[in-house]
C-alpha cells in the first residue's frame, strides 16, 4: 500500500469520524431541546421564554458545520479507495435519526401528558420518508454494490512519459519500414510538435523525443 | 490499487471503527459541554 493510499485512508477515516460525531451532536442536541418543549432561545436583548439547555446553542451548529466538513473529507477520499462509499447514506443517517426523535417525543411527550403531539409525529413521518429515500437504492444490486463494496477507480493520471509512450512508435528496422509506418512517423512528429506547442512537453523532452523518432529512421 | 475482497473488507472495518469512534466522540463532547 503506497503513501498516497495511506494518506487518503487516514483522511477518510477522520472525515467519517467527524461526520459521525456531528450527527451525534445534532441528535443529542435536538433531544435536549425537545426535553424543554421543543423550542428555545439563547442570547440577545429580548426576554426569553425558554432558555436553551446548556451548550446546545453551540453544539448543534458545531455538529452541522463539522459534519458537513467531515462529510466532504470523506466523500473526496472514499471515492478513490475500494470498499464502502457511505456519503449518500449520511443523508439517511441524519433524517432517520432526527425522525426517530420526532416519533419518540411525539408518542411520549416530555411533559408527561397522555396525548400525542401530532406536530412532531407529522414531522417524524416527513423525516422518515426523506431519510428512507436513498435507502431504496439498496434494493438495486448495482447501486448497493457501489455504496457498500465499490472498486477503487483504475484510471491513472497521464504524465509526459505516458504521452511519449503513446505517440512514439517502438523501434523497428528502418529498411523494412513500409510506407504506412513512415506516415505514422511523420504523424508522430506532428503530434509531438503539437504537444510541445501546447506546453505539454518541455523543450528538453521535445528534443529527446524528436531525436528518438529520427534515430529510428 | 488492489480491489480484492480482503482490501475492501479492511476498508469496511476501518470505516466501521471510524463511525463508532465518531459516535463515542460526539457523546463525550455533548456530555462535556452540556453539563
Amino acid at each position: 500500500m503506497d503513501a498516497t493510499t495511506i494518506r487518503r485512508a487516514v483522511v477518510m477515516a477522520v472525515g467519517l469520524a467527524i461526520t459521525s460525531a456531528g450527527l451525534t451532536l445534532v441528535f443529542l442536541g435536538m433531544r435536549a431541546v425537545m426535553d424543554v418543549g421543543g423550542y428555545c432561545a439563547s442570547g440577545g436583548p429580548y426576554v426569553i421564554a425558554q432558555e436553551c439547555p446548556q451548550g446546545t446553542a453551540a453544539l448543534i451548529p458545531l455538529g452541522i458545520i463539522g459534519g458537513l466538513i467531515g462529510l466532504a473529507m470523506y466523500a473526496v477520499t472514499s471515492a478513490k479507495l475500494p470498499g464502502p462509499r457511505l456519503t449518500l447514506l449520511a443523508w439517511s443517517a441524519l433524517f432517520l435519526s432526527l425522525g426517530w426523535n420526532f416519533w419518540e417525543y411525539g408518542l411520549n411527550p416530555p411533559d408527561g401528558s397522555a396525548g400525542l403531539v401530532w406536530g412532531w409525529i407529522i414531522c417524524g413521518v416527513m423525516f422518515v420518508i426523506m431519510g428512507a429515500f436513498p435507502l431504496l437504492g439498496l434494493f438495486s444490486r448495482d447501486i448497493a454494490k457501489r455504496l457498500l463494496w465499490a472498486d477503487a477507480p483504475s484510471g491513472q493520471p497521464v504524465g509526459p512519459s505516458q504521452v511519449r509512450a503513446a505517440i512514439i512508435p517502438r523501434r523497428v528496422s528502418p529498411s523494412s519500414l513500409p510506407a504506412s509506418q513512415q506516415d505514422s512517423v511523420t504523424g508522430a512528429l506532428e503530434r509531438l510538435a503539437a504537444l510541445h506547442q501546447a506546453g505539454a512537453l518541455t523543450d528538453e523532452e521535445f528534443t529527446a523525443a524528436k531525436q528518438r523518432i529520427l534515430e529510428d529512421q | 490499487m488492489s480491489n480484492s475482497s480482503t482490501t475492501k473488507a479492511a476498508f469496511a472495518i476501518l470505516q466501521l471503527i471510524a463511525i463508532l469512534v465518531g459516535v463515542a466522540l460526539g457523546v463525550q463532547l455533548f456530555q462535556l459541554f452540556s453539563g
